[in-house]
């Protein structure tokens, strides 16, 4: 997909110089001369394929500006990211030497510029200086070994374009708070249209390659910001975009402006995915709603509700579009879920944010209370009047399809999740297990009671539940603790609330007693009141059973593991909810201290890293 | 975390639910007077052959409960007028009582339902007072003699069975009421209970907060130990930015504090402590693994950073033009604890202080490194000596901030 071949351009010169040095060892200044006068200048948009994993090999290439993404399809069809080559690397060697085919596909993830020599004059180098050869292949042997950097996957700067869809916004304001946020995390340049004209000069165009390329290796962040409407820099900045952000008011009319219609027609945007995120502005007490009508009216891969003033919302942006998300998982296990509220509790008493929450069964209906914004007091006690009061799962019936009718739950359920999972104010999930497809179901969008109602479905217990003709199950079933669903998310930092109970306890009987020993076990005075393998019981170690492989596989990828003790509690000790979270509690704080002091960028603490010292305004 | 500051919904309808006490024990006081009333009716009729023989007991069997209702009603919300009514009921009760001529079953009943009702309400005292004033409606009537004389009437059928139903319905309605309000008090104790949580969290969130004031540092041995030990820093990195772009008093602080909240978030990247500002001054502590070096990071990336994005207008903010970096002895502590006033103090601050006055003038701008800490520097190459030219330069100024 090259557009457009000319001579090597003097102004380039140097950096090629500089990458041919490094690839071939000191050349000679006739040699180089040589190389540079058979350079080409081709040029790649974003989107657009140098060339693909098996294709012949004739060349080799420097990148002069922009940036490329280098991606290896693997035996099993997959395919892996495993470099993003900047300005002044080489790419394209590999083949050049060993003569097979392209080792991998090279797409350009920015307008880029690149420099092409063509083998033959490669060829002729290596005929004249046949040490260039041990060099080249010294070179490729150190890249595949990782110990150069071109190999290792690497994201390099994340440009973030900020696009106002409505002149209502404080557009400055909300950029200027948003560049204070990124600036936990690294270097932040923020530049918009009349700053880049007076650092860069000219007008914005292909001129503005080089200076941008520039101000991405020198800061961890680029943060541009759109013009209302559609121009050439807008245009410039969408080729350098990672991340774009629509800026909306959601007090307006939810159908796409102009801009987004603009933005979304370009060919750059068609071809090149670049993560797209709905930021929806809400007045400061107002609550998200229909959020889907703005979901259904553009392709985005995320939306944030943030609330007018608040900085807790702009920085939960900020972490997801530097990467440095927190996603808390939640697993299920029955009343031991209670565990989960005692973790929260630490965590927001050790200031670690949560920007995204999901969880199976009893962990979903758990993060349901941080979705909504509650905080682990309101949590609380919501769970407790649910779970002591209103009695969900009191309607039991003749066990013909299961022990509990599940109308209760239903009603409770309904009463207290009316809303839809998109006008949760932070990003959330559910899984469930799908019996008819025998597969993970993971539930982020449409209303949040049918999705907790399918996660919590025990089987044989409640009925499952039904939705477009599938039937689901409790999520613990295939996946009790989704930490790779969230992974597969979100970047940055994962914690995970795992209820198991490693150590089982033995069976307290020698055989398994008749009911009425067991009855009279239970009720007469004096006799032992031992735990037996009741249905119920019975039933719900099974369904959490069957995922327990894939669970110690999954914890791996939690960069926080929590499992608090809680052998003493049993799957169905509703009662005992107190004792439980605070077991959850005294487990969890000491362990997210300690890994705070490991990321403190994570604190968020008044007073730490947030100039609370100097005044809440700020 | 927020916490209402004021007492659950629950728990402040206390009135409401009072209300609510008083017409269902008004209703449950209708009952047992229609109850007795029945009762009477039915034993004249029945077993006395003679209907409508206490025509005024069934009158005020019938209107007695409305009545106080109408005159004391609204003394129940005081709980000890309330129990004026229930002893009023021993005095109706004795009398349908005497009426019946004690007759067993009967009278065994409405007995009972008095004891239990005086027994809840106000316990044994209250019992005492409306057997008293039982005895005295028994009295009234003028049957007591009878029953001393021992002469108690058998009941007959109709009476017997009725007053089984009463009893059996009357418990009923009676449990019915308190199950009701077992209900309520479980959702006003979990109401209660979520209050003291939020209130319990709150706490322990302002105690944080407390905390928070201090340096990171020092609020972890606060939150260890309860106290701060001084600590003495022979070798301590420190660094002083100043501010311009306040000449002017501000409106308010909101520019000086955005321009230190972004200061403080770069030096915390690199591991330093803002220890304290003092208007356009601030002071900033290096330790463990910054080092002189990494204090020159922090320093060139918050020059950058400002000249990257100057403040449109003095309101939005200020912008550091220095930043001198000296290594010397310190200490850091509190100064006044009470007031929570953590200072750095010591012959390096002092020498650092000095340093910034005497090069007010020959480098108004830039990264500045005091000769002690330019000895120590990886690549003290990169700062040129001021005043040039001297054997003891006062400071040494980035080469950078001499070619502007």
């Amino acid at each position: 997909m090259n557009i457009g071949s000319a001579p090597l351009s003097a102004g380039y010169q140097a950096l090629v110089a500089a990458a041919l040095d490094q690839l071939c060892g000191a050349l000679d200044e006739a040699s180089l001369a040589a190389l540079l006068a058979d350079a080409r200048q081709v040029r790649i948009p974003v989107g657009g394929t140098l060339y693909r994993q098996g294709e012949p090999g004739d060349c080799l290439h420097v990148v002069l500006t922009g940036r490329l993404q280098v991606k290896v399809r693997e035996a099993d069809g997959s395919e892996r990211i495993i470099a993003y080559p900047q300005p002044g690397e080489v790419v394209g060697e590999i083949a050049l030497l060993s003569g097979a085919g392209r080792a991998a596909t090279i797409s350009a993830v920015r307008d880029t510029t690149l420099a092409t020599i063509p083998r033959a004059a490669i060829d002729r180098l290596i005929a004249r200086h046949p040490q260039v050869f041990s060099n080249i292949a010294r070179m490729i042997i150190a890249r595949l070994t990782g110990q150069r950097g071109h190999i290792a996957t690497r994201s390099g700067a994340r440009t973030l374009l900020i696009v106002p869809l409505h002149r209502s916004l404080c557009l400055d304001e909300w950029c200027n708070a948003l560049r204070h946020e990124l600036l936990r995390f690294g270097t932040v340049l923020q530049l918009d249209a009349t700053l880049a004209k007076a650092r860069f000069g000219g007008t914005p165009g292909p001129d503005y390659g080089q200076p941008l390329d520039r101000c991405e290796q020198d800061h961890d962040f680029l943060l541009l910001v759109a013009n209302p409407v559609p121009d050439d820099w807008n245009r410039i900045c969408r080729g350098y975009a990672d991340e774009i952000v629509l800026l909306a008011d959601a007090a307006q009319d939810p159908a796409l402006t102009e801009l987004e219609r603009w933005l979304f027609d370009m060919p750059e945007t068609k071809s090149h995915h670049a993560h797209i995120h709905l930021a929806l502005i809400h007045a400061a007490e107002a609550k998200p709603r229909r959020t889907r009508d703005w979901l259904a009216a553009r392709r985005v891969d995320r939306h944030h509700h943030l609330r007018m003033g608040s900085r807790e919302d702009l920085a939960r942006l900020a972490r997801f579009l530097s990467g440095n998300a927190v996603g808390l998982v939640l697993a299920g296990g029955g009343a031991r879920g209670f565990a989960h509220l005692g973790a929260i509790r630490a965590l927001g008493e050790a200031g670690v944010p949560i920007d995204m929450v999901g969880g199976a069964s009893f962990g979903a209906l758990a993060a349901t209370g941080l979705a909504r914004g509650l905080n682990d007091a309101e949590s609380f006690a919501e769970h407790r009047l649910a779970f002591t009061c209103e009695d969900p799962l009191g309607d039991y019936t003749l066990p013909v399809m299961s022990l509990v009718r599940g109308e209760h739950l239903n009603r409770v359920l309904r009463s207290h999740l009316p809303m839809d999972i998109e006008d949760l104010w932070l990003p959330f999930f559910a899984v469930s297990s799908d019996l008819s497809a025998n597969r993970v179901r993971v539930h982020e969008r449409g209303p949040l009671w049918q999705a907790i109602r399918a996660s919590v479905s025990l089987p044989a217990i409640l009925p499952p539940a039904i939705e477009a003709g599938h039937l689901l199950v409790d999520g613990g079933v295939l996946n009790n603790l989704p930490i790779d669903v969230m992974r597969s998310r979100m970047q940055g930092k994962i914690i995970a609330v795992d209820l198991a109970v490693d150590v089982f306890a033995e069976a307290a009987y020698q055989r398994i007693p008749g009911t009425l020993e067991y009855l009279t076990d239970q009720l007469l005075p004096g006799r032992p009141r031992r735990a037996a393998p009741t249905l119920t019981r019975v039933i719900l170690q099974v369904t959490t059973l069957a995922s327990r492989k894939e669970v110690q596989h999954a914890r791996k990828l939690a960069d926080l593991y929590l499992n608090p003790p809680l052998m003493d509690f049993d799957f169905l000790d509703w009662r005992r909810m107190r004792e439980i979270a605070e077991a959850g509690y005294r487990h969890a704080l000491p362990r997210i201290e300690e890994w705070l002091s490991r990321h403190p960028q994570y604190d968020y603490r008044p007073g730490f890293m947030n100039g609370w010292r100097f005044g809440a305004a700020a | 975390m927020t916490m209402n500051s004021s007492l659950p919904a629950d728990l402040l309808s206390e009135s409401g639910s009072r209300s609510r006490l008083s017409t269902q024990i008004y209703l449950v006081r209708v009952i047992f007077g229609s109850m007795t009333a029945l009762l009477l009716a039915v034993n004249d009729a029945s077993c006395q052959g003679q209907p409508g023989a206490h025509p005024f007991l069934l009158l005020v069997g019938l209107s007695y409960p409305h009545l106080g209702q109408l005159l004391l009603g609204r003394l129940d919300d005081d709980l000890r007028h309330g129990r004026a009514l229930f002893v009023l009921d021993g005095l109706y009760a004795g009398a349908v009582i005497g009426a019946l001529e004690f007759s067993g079953l009967p009278s065994l009943v409405i007995l009972v339902i008095c004891l239990f009702n005086w027994m809840i309400v106000g316990g044994i005292s209250l019992i005492g007072l409306g057997l008293a004033l039982m005895l005295l409606g028994a009295l009234m009537t003028g049957n007591l003699p009878a029953i001393t004389a021992g002469v108690i009437p058998a009941s007959c059928k109709p009476v017997l069975w009725l007053a089984a139903g009463l009893f059996t319905l009357y418990f009923l309605i009676v449990a019915y009421v308190i199950h009701m309000l077992i209900g309520t008090l479980q959702r006003q104790q979990a109401a209660l209970q979520a209050y003291a949580d939020a209130a319990h969290a709150a706490r322990g969130l302002a105690e944080r907060a407390l905390l928070s004031a201090f340096p990171r540092s020092v609020a972890r041995q606060m939150e260890t130990t309860g106290r701060h030990t001084p600590e003495i820093l022979p070798a301590a990195d420190l660094m002083l930015i100043e501010l311009a772009g306040f000449e002017t008093p501000p409106a308010d602080l909101v520019p000086l504090q955005t321009t230190w909240r972004a200061c403080e978030t770069i030096l915390a990247r690199h591991g330093i402590e803002l220890i304290k500002t003092c208007g356009i001054r601030g002071i900033a502590l290096g330790r463990g693994d910054a080092g002189l070096d990494g204090l020159i990071a922090a320093a060139r990336e918050i020059l950058t950073y400002f000249s990257d994005h100057p403040p449109q207008s003095a309101a939005q903010g200020g912008n550091p033009q220095r930043v001198l970096i000296h290594r010397g002895a310190a200490t850091l502590g509190l100064v006044q604890p009470a007031r929570l006033d953590l200072d750095l103090s010591g012959p390096g601050l002092e020498a650092l202080l000095t340093l910034a006055d005497r090069t007010a003038a020959l480098a108004p701008r830039g990264l500045l490194v005091s000769p002690a800490a330019h000895r120590l520097l990886q690549a003290p190459g990169r700062f040129a000596p001021l005043p040039a030219g001297t054997e003891a330069p006062a400071c040494y100024l980035e080469r950078s901030e001499l070619a502007a």
